[in-house]
C-alpha cells in the first residue's frame, strides 16, 4: 500500500467565529505533485500552515508521513521543506549565505548548498546579495532552501505567484521534475489552474474552507463531461434546434458550446441533426476538459448542495 | 545553541545594528566632553559623567532601537514562518536573539570605556593643559559598566519581547520612549530602581544607595522576562 505523505482527519481551524478550514480530510500519496486549488480565501494557506505546525488545529489532526504535527512537530517538520513567501530571505546576505543560515540550523554538510543551487539553476547568482534578485530568482532561492536536506515532502505556497511567463515556465519545469529527481512529494497550492494542470499529477480543491474533491487529476477530469464546440453558418438557428433537442447550450464568440454527456455517438447525432436541418457545419470539435471546467463544475455542485 | 547563536550573528551582517553600536557610545562620550568641558578634570568625574549620561538616556534609547532592528531582521522579510517550520526547537531562536542583544550591549559598554580613554589621550595630545588628571580608572570603568550592563538585562528583555511580538516598529518604540520618560521623571528617586529603564542609572545615581537592589532586580527581572518571552513566543501561532 502506498504511504501517505500527508493525511488529515476532520481537520479544522477557527479564527474567532470564522472557520477558515473545516472537516478537511486530505490524502496526499507519496511521490506525487499535488496541486492544492482554490480561490483566495478558500483556506489553502490555513491548511498549509496547519501541515507545517505554524497553526494549532481547532479540531482534528494532520500527519506527515505518519507523524502527528501537533504532538510530534519536530519529527513531522523533519520530513518537510517549505517555500511560503518568496521575500522571506535576508536581503543583506548573498543567496549562498541565506542558504547557509538554514543549512547550519539543520546541521547539514556545506555540499548541500551547491546541490540545491544546481537544482534550481542559481549557482551563478549565489554570490550576489538577495536584495538584488528578481522575484523569480527569489522564488528559486526559496525553493532551493526548501530542498536543503532532501526532505521527503516539499510544501510550496503559491510558488508561481507574481512570476513573469519565463519565471513561471522555469518554476513549472523544476517542480514537475522534483519527484523524479529527488523522490520528494510536492504539495503545491495555487490559484493558477492552467499551471496546476500542467504541473500536478493529483489535485485537491478547496472552497469556503472545505475540501470538495481530491484525487488523481486524470480521474477527476474524466468525471466532467467534455465540451463540444459547434460552429455553423447560422448560429441562431443551430442554437434553436439544439435547445429544442434538450441540450444545455451556451453561445460564445466562436459558436455554440455544450456539454457532451454521450461522447462521440452524441456528437454524431448532433452533426446529423444540423445537416438535416440544412445548416452548414463548419466546425464540430471536442474541447479538452480543463481543470477550469472541473473547478467550475465542482464549485457549482457545492453551491447547489449548500 | 551555539549553532543558533552563530546563525543569528551572521544575520547581522550589513545590519544597521553595528552602526548604531558604534555611534551610540561615541555620542555619550562626545556629549560628556561638551557638557563637562573644563581643564584638568579628574578621570573619575569624567567617567561618572559619561556613564551617567550613557545609562540615563543613551542606553535605554539604544536598546529600544537595537531590539527593534534585531526583531526586524525576521519581521521585515516575514521570515518567521520559515524559521518556525524548521525542525528545530523554537526556544533556541529567541534565546539566541537575547544573547546577541546582550552581547551587543556589552560591546557598546566596552566601547564607551575605550572611546573615553582615547578621547582623554587626544585631549592630552592636542592641549596638555586640559588633559584629564591621573591614570585612567580601568577598574572603576569595568565595575560600573559591567553592573550597568547586567542591570540593563531587564529593560533589554522587555524591549526585545515587545519588538519580537509586534511587527510594527511603533510598539517597541512606544514602550522604549515611555519607559525612558518614566525613568527621567523618576531620576534619583528611591522608586527609580523599580523602573527597568532607570535601573542602569541607579548604579551611579542617588549616591549609589540603589545600586545593589537595582542590580539584583535588573538581573532577576531579566531572567524571568527572558523565560516568559521564550515560553510565550515559542508557543505562539506564527
Amino acid at each position: 500500500m502506498q504511504e501517505l505523505a500527508v493525511d488529515s482527519e476532520a481537520l479544522g481551524k477557527r479564527f474567532g467565529q470564522h472557520w477558515a478550514a473545516q472537516d478537511v480530510g486530505l490524502l496526499v500519496p507519496e511521490g506525487v505533485v499535488f496541486g492544492f486549488l482554490g480561490r483566495n480565501g478558500a483556506g489553502k494557506t490555513t491548511i498549509i500552515r496547519l501541515i507545517l505546525g505554524l497553526l494549532h488545529p481547532t479540531c482534528g489532526h494532520v500527519r506527515v508521513f505518519g507523524f502527528d504535527v501537533a504532538s510530534q512537530r519536530l519529527q513531522a517538520a523533519g520530513q518537510i521543506g517549505a517555500l511560503l513567501e518568496a521575500r522571506a530571505t535576508y536581503d543583506q546576505l548573498t543567496g549562498r549565505e541565506n542558504l547557509d543560515a538554514t543549512r547550519r540550523l539543520l546541521a547539514l554538510p556545506t555540499t548541500e548548498i551547491d546541490r540545491v543551487l544546481e537544482a534550481v539553476d542559481l549557482r551563478d547568482a549565489a554570490h550576489r546579495k538577495v536584495g538584488h534578485y528578481s522575484l523569480g530568482m527569489r522564488q528559486r532561492l526559496g525553493l532551493a532552501r526548501a530542498m536543503l536536506g532532501a526532505p521527503r515532502l516539499l510544501v510550496l505556497d503559491e510558488p508561481m505567484n507574481g512570476l513573469d511567463p519565463d519565471g513561471i515556465r522555469d518554476m513549472r519545469e523544476i517542480i514537475r521534475a522534483l519527484p523524479e529527481r529527488t523522490g520528494a512529494t510536492v504539495f503545491m497550492s495555487s490559484h493558477l489552474l492552467h499551471e496546476v494542470q500542467q504541473t500536478a499529477t493529483h489535485i485537491g480543491l478547496m472552497h469556503d474552507g472545505r475540501l470538495l474533491v481530491q484525487g488523481p487529476i486524470h480521474e477527476l477530469l474524466a468525471m466532467v463531461a467534455p465540451t463540444l464546440l459547434v460552429r455553423t453558418n447560422n448560429t441562431a438557428r443551430a442554437a434553436e434546434l439544439l435547445t429544442a433537442d434538450g441540450h444545455d447550450i451556451e453561445c460564445i464568440s466562436a459558436g455554440i458550446s455544450l456539454k457532451l454527456a454521450g461522447g462521440d455517438p452524441e456528437a454524431a447525432t448532433i452533426n446529423r441533426r444540423l445537416i438535416e436541418a440544412g445548416l452548414d457545419v463548419v466546425e464540430l470539435s471536442l474541447q479538452q476538459t480543463t481543470l477550469e471546467a472541473l473547478y467550475v463544475d465542482v464549485q457549482q455542485s457545492a453551491k447547489r448542495a449548500a | 545553541m551555539f549553532v543558533s547563536l552563530s546563525v543569528e550573528f551572521r544575520k547581522l551582517k550589513g545590519s544597521l545594528i553595528w552602526l548604531l553600536a558604534g555611534v551610540a557610545p561615541s555620542l555619550a562620550v562626545l556629549a560628556t566632553l561638551i557638557a563637562l568641558r573644563r581643564p584638568s578634570m579628574e578621570w573619575e568625574f569624567l567617567f561618572t559623567g559619561s556613564t551617567g549620561l550613557w545609562s540615563f538616556f543613551v542606553l535605554p534609547m539604544t536598546v529600544t532601537a537595537l531590539s527593534a532592528l534585531m526583531a526586524n531582521i525576521e519581521h521585515g522579510p516575514r521570515a518567521w514562518d520559515h524559521m518556525f517550520a524548521l525542525p528545530i526547537h523554537r526556544w533556541r531562536l529567541f534565546a539566541a536573539k537575547a544573547v546577541i542583544l546582550m552581547a551587543v550591549i556589552g560591546v557598546m559598554s566596552a566601547l564607551l570605556a575605550i572611546e573615553l580613554r582615547i578621547a582623554g589621550a587626544l585631549i592630552a595630545a592636542v592641549d596638555p593643559a586640559k588633559a584629564p588628571n591621573g591614570p585612567f580608572l580601568w577598574d572603576l570603568a569595568t565595575s560600573l559598566l559591567t553592573e550597568m550592563w547586567a542591570t540593563s538585562f531587564f529593560m533589554a528583555m522587555i524591549q526585545l519581547w515587545v519588538a519580537l511580538r509586534f511587527r510594527s516598529f511603533v510598539a517597541p518604540l512606544t514602550v522604549g520612549l515611555g519607559g525612558t520618560f518614566i525613568a527621567v521623571a523618576a531620576f534619583n528617586a528611591p522608586e527609580a530602581m523599580f523602573v527597568p529603564w532607570a535601573m542602569p542609572v541607579s548604579i551611579v545615581g542617588y549616591d549609589g544607595i540603589n545600586a545593589l537592589p537595582a542590580l539584583q532586580l535588573g538581573v532577576a527581572g531579566g531572567v524571568l522576562t527572558l523565560i516568559a518571552m521564550i515560553v510565550h513566543m515559542s508557543r505562539r501561532e506564527a
